[in-house]
């Protein structure tokens, strides 16, 4: 399989799964348990199996290494996020997220895996 | 009293108020998450790829869409939510480590799968459960010689939420 047709099996996978995680995020109460399928695990099941099966286990057994420590960075940036969403919106406060997962994720990488 | 505030369930009717620009605004979300990953794995190696697997894909569009239909205090509690969720996604990262090398890829997937989802469930019904002894005011946990002889009886069951009305 080539990388290009890799990547965007990769895309269109990822892009199915957040979108059925999502749909079934809209259908659980309260809102806090709904709020699991926020962070469920829709692009990483997607591209392991992609990249597992296209490129063998050894390469995903590296990306999973790899997601050890995003998750670790989600896990902080999620508890961080709640005061972001409060104070600063959906969006903004979300992005802030976003940011506080890049700073620790990218700090985990560095002084972990790298 | 069971702890928990409110009961768990799912309303499939709920997904007929999904609208189409929605559901596309988390495709490409996820699809451009993917996207980063595959060629980020592919110019720095699979580790720093897989980093982003990690990435919180769904929750811009999810928190700013529930936010504008439903109010910024449902976004919060979603994002509440999320940290269960995040909280799971490492062991589903662990057993993917572990057992990738020796199970087929899709019942690896699978059982991190379940590891994700039993993980989260744990952690938030131990949330739920710890919360109204959270928030219980001194006066009704600390034992009567330790409360103040002027406090007044009424404190006993002030702010207890639960619907049972307080121990």
């Amino acid at each position: 399989m080539s990388e290009i047709v890799s990547l965007g099996l990769r895309a269109l996978a990822g892009g199915a799964f957040v979108m059925a995680f999502a749909a079934l995020g809209e259908v659980l109460v309260p809102k806090p348990f709904a709020g699991i399928v926020s962070a469920a695990p829709s692009v990483a099941f997607a591209n392991l199996l992609i990249i597992a099966l296209s490129k063998g286990s050894p390469y995903g057994q590296r990306e999973a290494q790899g997601m050890i420590v995003g998750a670790l960075a989600f896990v902080v940036a999620a508890l961080a996020g709640r005061s972001l969403v409060g104070r600063r919106g959906g969006l903004r406060g979300s992005l802030g997220l976003c940011a506080v997962w890049l700073v620790v994720a990218l700090g985990g990488y560095a002084a972990v895996l790298r | 009293m069971t702890g928990l505030h409110d009961s768990v369930g799912a309303s499939p009717g709920k997904l007929k108020n999904i609208r189409a620009g929605e559901l596309a605004q988390r495709f490409a979300f996820g699809a451009g998450v993917s996207l980063v990953a595959g060629i980020i794995g592919v110019l720095a190696g699979p580790r720093a790829g897989g980093l982003f697997l990690a990435f919180p894909a769904i929750l811009p569009a999810a928190l700013t869409i529930i936010e504008k239909k439903e109010g910024r205090g449902q976004a919060v509690q979603d994002e509440r939510g999320s940290f269960f969720g995040a909280v799971g996604l490492v062991p589903f990262a662990v057993v993917c480590d572990l057992a990738i090398l020796h199970l087929r890829v899709a019942v690896t997937v699978l059982l991190a799968l379940l590891a994700w989802a039993v993980s989260s469930l744990a952690c938030y019904l131990a949330a739920e459960a710890l919360r109204p002894f959270r928030s219980r005011p001194v006066a009704a946990v600390a034992p009567s010689s330790l409360r103040p002889k002027e406090a007044p009886m009424s404190v006993k069951t002030q702010s207890w939420s639960g619907s049972a009305g307080g121990p």
